[in-house]
């Protein structure tokens, strides 16, 4: 694998830097602002859509001035106390990285605080890293650039930045100049690509530049030469951010056709749409009342896909259609209305994925079990489980004998237990099956013994 | 020697089969004159539907029993693979020993599909010469007519108090076990009329170690189903529907539970919902719509998330 090429053609200087001149000129003067002293404004909030050249413009500055940089992104612990340590260390003595590695810093040499993703940083576990971050530009000495997408979350953490930090905008880029960076990237890859094909690619993208380097790594990997079709295999980029747009205007409609609408040029058939809809109603519907009241549209809705789908009449999706969007956006009588910035994939099929390994066990284990207890799966899983698992934690004996009775596997045995699976205490006990069983194998031979599953050969 | 003990307390004859009298009466007799009807088992869960089919075939074909009962779980095989299947192929096959028909005892037979059903008519009317049917359910309004009027019905009735308590006094005395007055309420109260429930409250009660009394049952069937859709209730009742949410989705997606068991579970949970009498009743009604529009073919996760939305307005309603 080849060096990922958004890094190795990052920008080294702002000049490299492609559009959002208005923005690169703010940064500049900011910039200007720290060589006498520390300044009034210490942070810039460095805001827009992803990649678009935010890190890229805050690396390049650094590069631009020889400024030391200290950074954290989201793929670093950020509460409070890490935050304070790291920043304390950029602000203040002046000596240590993240990583506690000597920085040599010259006297008077500046260090470039950046928290990137800030609008990400505070999960559970980054818990005070809104605090934090305002009590370090309060107390830096240092010029601190926080990067976010979404600026509303952000101050909405920790409303003291608005006070604190100047915002800064970048916008998407336009097509064209997303061609010029991937031409200069093709040529100094020695690939031949034709313009309208590198134009297919910029489009794609959506204004997102990093997105578009990516898809033209990963078209070009191994060649030396694109085609238009070869473009076919890309992803539709735009689609997650026109999903969003869609879905924002459809639940501040007022109308039942601005609804409607809203939705109308998403390519996406009812059901799927349907499910972020469904995703998206709990964060849109704060008023309880109205939240049942949009469930209620939604779940009229599913019944009308559902008949469509039964009578095989599709007409019925408008039915479905205006169930979904209007009925679910005019569900709004509170008046208010959250600002929800980012609409959600729907979790339902998240969590569906991350199960497969907990429901493939359960079903193996009940697929074993049921027979043996008389019952079906359901009942089994039902009726019987959760009796039996208190049963077996207590009892090895009897997790050996239905180990012997029945086909349960180690991994089977291990979720019934609820241990590893190359536990020790599953070893032992495999090893009195064995014990047991090769016993058996020898009665078995004697007189044959049936189990209730039995094969149709023997009759 | 460790057991489970709905399985090791499962009687083996019909005379020992609990409650149910005027049905073991008349199996007894078709095990008299070796000779019986297509049956259909009608009732709810754990009143012995099971256990006399089984004890049926050991009397009627002794040590050969195993050999002469096709044992098949609808809900797990459904579908009409399985009737052209197993089922046709086990009916065809001549019966083992001196007996003149084997059986097929059909369990959950409700949940085969219509076309399924219709299938099974045939098979069981042309293979009525070796093979008897044994069709167990839970209403018998879901298994189509022709299939009804082939078979003798027999309506399974949930066990009573006293039923109950002649399992638990039964299975405590073999085991040496000591179980108060108390505890034998408990266990009723819980099994409501279920001996599979009874047998395995029972079991984990005295798994503790010591005498069964109501705290040993109560605390044995913790964490056990009831509390989990409490928990889910509540939760949506304090305005949580997120959190809610997610744990319908446990449900759904962990535990594998339908949608329409969960929304019965719902159902039975509404009354000892800390909210007033009033809300409880406008509760059930959203509950029953819900399950209606599961049944039509909705999607059930939709309507349990509409559910608990409407929990959680009432919850709110009922604040104010």
């Amino acid at each position: 694998m080849q060096e990922d090429w958004t890094e190795k053609y990052r920008p080294r200087s702002l000049s490299q830097v492609v559009g959002n001149e208005s923005a690169i000129r703010a940064i500049r003067r900011w910039a200007e602002s720290w060589a006498h002293g520390v300044p009034k404004v210490k942070a810039l909030i460095l805001k827009g859509e992803p990649g678009i050249g935010k890190t890229s413009s805050a690396l390049a500055l650094a590069y631009d001035l020889k400024w030391d940089v200290v950074e954290m992104n989201a793929s670093d612990h950020r509460n409070a106390e890490s935050i304070k340590k790291v920043a304390g260390i950029g602000s203040m003595t002046q000596t240590f990285t993240l990583d506690g590695e000597f920085l040599s810093s010259h006297s008077g040499r500046r260090k470039l605080i950046i928290l990137d993703e800030a609008d990400n940083l505070f999960g559970r576990e980054d818990y005070g890293g809104a605090k934090a971050i305002v009590d370090t530009i309060r107390e830096s000495s240092q010029p601190i650039l926080l990067i976010a997408n979404d600026y509303y979350e952000l101050t909405r953490r920790a409303s003291a930045l608005k006070r604190l930090a100047t915002s800064v905008t970048f916008r998407r880029l336009d097509p064209s100049a997303i061609v010029v960076v991937l031409r200069s990237i093709a040529e100094n890859e020695n690939v031949t690509v034709s313009l309208d094909t590198l134009g297919k690619i910029a489009s794609n993208a959506g204004g997102d530049l990093r997105a578009a380097i990516n898809d033209l790594q990963m078209i070009v990997e191994g060649r030396s030469h694109l085609d238009a079709e070869d473009t076919d295999v890309l992803g539709e980029r735009n689609q997650e951010k026109e999903l969003s747009r869609a879905l924002g205007a459809m639940f501040g409609a007022k109308t039942v056709r601005e609804a409607q609408d809203a939705t109308l040029n998403l390519d996406k058939m009812p059901d799927e749409l349907e499910k972020w809809i469904e995703e998206s109603i709990p964060s849109e519907m704060k008023d309880p009342e109205d939240l049942a009241r949009a469930f209620d549209a939604l779940s009229r809705s599913n019944i009308y896909l559902r008949r469509a789908r039964a009578l095989q009449h599709y007409g019925m999706w408008s039915y479905a259609r205006t169930m979904m969007t209007a009925g679910v956006a005019l569900s709004r009588k509170s008046g208010r209305r959250p600002h929800v910035s980012e609409y959600r994939f729907p979790s339902f099929l998240i969590v569906m994925s991350r199960a497969k390994g907990t429901r493939a066990s359960r079903k193996s284990i009940s697929s074993k079990l049921a027979p043996y207890f008389h019952t079906s799966s359901r009942m089994f899983d039902e009726s019987i489980l959760p009796y039996l698992s208190k049963l077996l934690t207590k009892d090895r004996e009897l997790m050996v004998k239905l180990g012997c009775e029945t086909e349960l596997d180690d991994g089977d045995i291990s979720n019934l237990l609820h241990v590893d699976s190359d536990s020790s205490i599953v070893k032992a006990i495999r090893a009195e099956i064995i014990a047991i069983k090769g016993e058996d194998e020898v009665m078995r031979k004697k007189t044959p013994r049936r189990k209730s599953g039995r094969s149709l050969a023997e009759f | 020697m460790a057991d489970v003990w709905v399985e090791k307390y499962r009687p083996k004859k019909l005379a020992d089969v609990i409650g149910q009298k005027i049905i073991v009466e008349r199996l007894s007799a078709y095990v008299r004159t070796v000779s019986m009807p297509h049956m259909l088992f009608a009732g709810p869960a754990g009143c012995g539907k099971t256990t006399c089919s089984i004890a049926l075939a050991r009397e009627l074909y002794g040590d050969q029993w195993k050999g002469n009962f096709l044992e098949l779980n609808a809900s797990d095989e459904r579908g009409i693979d399985i009737v052209r299947g197993k089922i046709k192929d086990f009916a065809r096959a001549a019966s083992m020993g001196q007996n003149d028909f084997k059986i097929i005892f059909l369990d959950e037979a409700d949940s085969l599909t219509g076309d399924a059903q219709a299938a099974l008519r045939r098979t069981m009317e042309r293979y009525t010469q070796t093979c008897r049917f044994v069709l167990s359910c839970n209403y018998s309004s879901k298994i189509i007519e022709p299939i009804q009027s082939r078979c003798a019905v027999f309506r399974f009735r949930p066990l009573s108090e006293s039923d109950v308590r002649i399992c638990i006094e039964r299975i405590s005395k073999v085991e040496g076990i000591e179980v108060s007055e108390e505890g034998y309420l408990a266990i009723a109260q819980l099994a409501g009329g279920d001996l599979r429930k009874a047998t395995n409250i029972l079991q984990v009660a005295s798994s503790m170690g010591g005498k069964v009394d109501a705290e040993t049952v109560f605390e044995s069937t913790e964490n056990i189903r009831p509390s989990e859709i409490q928990e889910l209730l509540t939760t949506a009742l304090k305005g949580s529907f997120m959190a809610a949410r997610s744990k319908l989705d446990d449900m759904i997606v962990i535990h594998g539970l339908s949608g329409e068991d969960i929304v019965k579970a719902i159902h039975r949970a509404v009354l000892d919902l800390p909210v007033n009498e009033d809300v409880k009743i406008r509760l059930i009604d959203r509950v029953g719509e819900a399950e209606f529009r599961m049944v039509s073919g909705s999607s059930e996760r939709i309507q349990l998330e509409a559910l608990l939305a409407h929990f959680a307005y009432e919850g709110k309603n009922g604040k104010s």
